[in-house]
């Protein structure tokens, strides 16, 4: 069920002349959740940006066919995971790197971000991360970042809640190996 | 006794002001009313109370999932070490969106283009350098050879990617004019430094391209 601020927000944006109001009342309330959604996923402060705005031109194009029978972030939410999936794939192929390769790239992203430092408990944390398979990664971030429940986040993922439950916590496991051991 | 004799007509030498105890019950009352009004509670409490409840219910949830699985993990601070812009998310609006078709269209690397444009350019020099050493009558250059070593696959990968690409930034496509027009400007901003470091990448050297006999 749509929480009633964004029932709201939903009815004025349907109304053509607070379409525009409205749909950045939108944007102002989930850009920073869903930007560190994001930028957790692509690394790069750049290709977040080009990201959040792409998935929101999406939003902007869908949001009259959104159907209300679930939480408008956890549309949002699904909107910004495809996004930043659609992107390091085309990444990936444009740079042609193998799924081997593929966590190494974002490592190398990680390494070279504005006060990296190897030996800072955060970074080793984002290392690990980056190590994951993507998927591994994005249950973890989801999780243990944005603190969803697996409910929320099963609807974001289409999976079910026990998949999801098993994935994080492999995932929790490898990233505390990881960072014990570095 | 002594105080009779001394003023034998004030009983009580203190004053109070008239009327004290007909409004005295009314003062008290407005005392206790004010200080409802001391109390004051956020906007909106009693609404947002029960999403902050379960949101604490979910946090030890979690705290406690962990706890289970890698502890460890419980004890760091959940903060981002990734920087950002100063005001981004203030100077981010809906401007910016619409604009974003127009910006990430441009934005894309066409990659491709430039590989085919270094292709063309790779004909270029292979065709002349056929045709300058033929006047000269030296060798001929083995022209299957060099085009072979042109990576095709990643050319055709190249292309499929950047296809996907344009397709999936939903009402932006190009058409072959378009392409056509996008290759030509590309070819022109294709430099002579990438060209050569193309080729070299490739294996289609000057070596290759003059006799293999010279």
């Amino acid at each position: 069920m749509l929480n009633q601020d964004d029932k709201e927000l939903l009815i004025q944006f349907k109304e053509t002349p607070n379409k525009e109001k409205a749909f950045t009342a939108i944007i102002k309330k989930y850009q920073e959740r869903l930007y560190w959604h994001i930028r957790r996923m692509v690394v790069e402060h750049e290709d977040a940006n080009d990201v959040l705005q792409n998935m929101f031109v999406k939003v902007w194009n869908g949001l009259a066919n959104f159907r209300e029978d679930s939480q408008l972030y956890t549309w949002l939410y699904r909107i910004a995971t495809n996004e930043s999936l659609t992107f390091l794939e085309q990444q990936k192929r444009r740079s042609s790197i193998s799924i081997d390769e593929e966590d190494t790239g974002l490592s190398n992203k990680v390494k070279a971000s504005e006060g990296f430092n190897a030996n800072k408990l955060e970074w080793k944390l984002q290392l690990a991360i980056q190590k994951l398979p993507e998927k591994q990664r994005i249950v973890f971030n989801l999780r243990y970042y944005d603190e969803l429940p697996y409910e929320q986040m099963s609807k974001i993922l289409e999976t079910s809640e026990g998949a999801l439950k098993a994935s994080y916590h492999h995932a929790a496991k490898k990233i505390e190996d990881y960072i014990r051991n570095h | 006794m002594i105080l009779n004799q001394i003023a034998p007509e004030i009983k009580n030498p203190y004053q109070i002001v008239d009327g004290y105890f007909d409004s005295v019950a009314n003062d008290i009352f407005l005392r206790i009313a004010s200080k409802k009004v001391t109390y004051k509670l956020p906007e909106e409490y009693f609404e947002t109370l029960p999403s902050q409840i379960f949101n604490k219910v979910n946090k030890n949830e979690i705290v406690e999932e962990l706890e289970g699985v890698a502890p460890f993990l419980n004890s760091f601070k959940k903060e981002n070490p990734y920087k950002i812009p100063a005001d981004y998310f203030t100077d981010f609006n809906i401007k910016q969106v619409a604009q974003t078709k127009i910006v990430s269209i441009k934005k894309a690397p066409l990659k491709w283009l430039k590989y085919v444009a270094a292709a063309f350019f790779a004909g270029i020099l292979v065709t002349g350098g056929l045709q300058l050493y033929s006047n000269k009558g030296v060798s001929k250059i083995d022209i299957q050879a060099s085009i072979q070593s042109l990576p095709e696959a990643e050319l055709l990968k190249g292309i499929d990617a950047e296809k996907t690409y344009l397709v999936s930034t939903d009402d932006a496509f190009t058409s072959p004019l378009e392409d056509l027009n996008n290759l030509q400007n590309e070819i022109q901003s294709v430099s002579d430094e990438e060209i050569e470091v193309y080729l070299k990448e490739n294996n289609v050297s000057n070596e290759e391209t003059n006799s293999p006999n010279s």
